[in-house]
């Protein structure tokens, strides 16, 4: 009633208010959106068809940080000396990934006492990326980087750069991805004490320089700085890589849990360029169901056959 | 009679406001960058009522939202239910001086913060920390500014449209 009345006034005015209809509706649509993206892929063809035609925004929007920067090391050889830098930064991110490998390697078969051989490590592959100067919201740990699908990413690969684990890929777009940091409070990694092999999971805190441990038993042998490798449980992360130092770990004596602080090696809040890599190819859990029913399904088959070929010879023989 | 001008405006602006939520701040200024689609919408919601219709702010909410890497929705949600709002109080609001205008825009962008913080909790995101709540107020000091300039470059359409 008090609504009608509202309208009346406002038609005075020639005004065109919206109708609570209409804002119930597109309510409505707005939350079975949210629903949908949040518990499936149904929007991925159409967020990825958007986002393909507001991809130039991205460069465009780049534009003024990129200007600042190239103003900044403005000097002689400013490109030859980017060029190469930026090559051998890329080594070196390459080749620390692959040091820290072996160091966990080397650590796990210590602790084996050598007697068994390394399991097969499958290989990395690395691609490089850079993360976009932009920043859609700075209450959010993602960025956004400038590979996507076209370039051969895959969904929930692990970002790392030069110090350490970053993120992994939530979004894979057609040129563009985002990336959800280590330092959302959403975001979990299973790691392992590379002085001590007890595992544990790191949550983010919200804040980009701190990390948490959290619900360790209180025997947990994790003390202040202490390194903390990604464990590779999970399948997203390799295994190995570099996560972050123990800062401080607390036991009180009436919690039944202990609890720690750790500091992400990666500089999270002014990352530039990352290195994307591939989750591990093998499957994990059980095989899918279309293998496990053409697997077995030759044999009952063949094994019918012959049983029915006697009972077929042994019914035919009487009758003749 | 007058529709094609004000459309043209707000595409031209709508970019421009696109770009401007994207665009790096240095650290320091980050947390400060206010709302620009919503104070686009609050604005055609006052002066250009047939372009702010809330199928326009949906449309343009999930295109801030592919652009975010947001949830699919969330500024969508947040963009029609501000319009919405704005709408509802436009013939009031029209006949405020700009200071208390501003004031009023500052209580529509707070409310929409809050409504941000409710889709990132729901998301199981945390609580952002205290200076998530600065935005609405930059959103006020500028919009006596944007304001202006907005109805500067209207009105400059508008008498175009009306010689051409």
């Amino acid at each position: 009633m008090e609504q009608a009345g509202g309208q009346d006034r406002s038609a005075l005015f020639a005004g065109e208010g919206s109708s609570t209809l209409a804002l119930v509706v597109y309510l409505a649509l707005a939350i079975l959106v949210m629903l949908a993206d949040r518990r499936g892929d149904y929007l991925d063809q159409f967020r990825s068809a958007v986002a393909r035609v507001i991809e130039p925004l991205y460069s465009l929007a780049e534009l003024p940080s990129l200007v600042g920067i190239a103003l900044r090391d403005g000097l002689a050889n400013r490109e030859r000396l980017q060029a190469e830098n930026e090559e051998m930064a890329a080594a070196l991110r390459e080749t620390r990934l692959r040091l820290a490998q072996a160091e966990l390697a080397l650590a796990e078969q210590r602790r084996l006492g050598g007697g068994l051989a390394l399991a097969e490590q499958e290989r990395l592959s690395a691609l490089p990326t850079r993360v976009l100067d932009v920043d859609p919201d700075p209450f959010r740990h993602r960025v956004i980087i400038d590979r996507g699908e076209r370039d051969g990413l895959v969904e929930g690969s692990a970002l790392i750069d030069a110090a350490g684990v970053v993120g992994q890929l939530i979004e894979l777009g057609a040129g563009r991805s985002v990336v959800l940091l280590i330092s959302d409070p959403g975001h979990g990694l299973p790691v392992v004490n590379a002085r001590s092999g007890e595992r544990s999971l790191l949550y983010g805190t919200g804040e980009k320089d701190a990390l948490a441990l959290r619900s360790m038993p209180l025997t947990a042998d994790f003390a202040a700085g202490d390194l903390l490798l990604s464990s590779g449980l999970g399948g997203r992360f390799p295994a190995g890589l570099p996560v972050a130092t123990v800062s401080s770990i607390e036991r009180s004596a009436g919690a039944p849990y202990a609890r720690g602080l750790a500091e992400p090696l990666a500089a999270l809040g002014r990352v530039r360029e990352l290195l994307a890599v591939a989750p591990r190819v093998q499957p994990e859990g059980p095989p899918l169901p279309h293998n496990a029913i053409a697997l077995p399904d030759p044999k009952p088959d063949s094994a019918g056959a012959q049983p029915d070929q006697p009972i077929g010879a042994e019914t035919t023989e009487p009758e003749s | 009679m007058s529709r094609g001008h004000e459309w043209r405006l707000f595409l031209i602006v709508a970019v421009t406001v696109l770009l401007l939520t994207i665009v790096r701040l240095p650290p320091m200024l980050a947390p400060l960058k206010p709302f620009w689609a919503g104070l686009l919408l609050i604005y055609c919601a006052l002066e250009m009522p047939r372009v702010a219709h809330l199928g326009v702010a949906f449309g343009f909410g999930l295109l801030l939202d592919v652009l975010a890497g947001s949830l699919l929705g969330e500024h969508a949600l947040r963009l029609v239910i501000l319009t919405h709002v704005a709408l509802r109080f436009r013939f009031r609001l029209r006949f405020f001086p700009v200071s208390q205008q501003a004031l009023a825009v500052f209580g529509l962008l707070l409310n929409d913060r809050i409504l941000a913080l409710w889709v990132r909790l729901f998301g199981g995101e945390g609580w952002p920390s205290l200076d998530f709540w600065l935005s609405p107020l930059i959103g006020m000091l500028l919009w006596p500014w944007l304001f202006l300039l907005l109805d500067r470059l209207r009105l400059r359409g508008r008498n175009r449209a009306a010689r051409g």
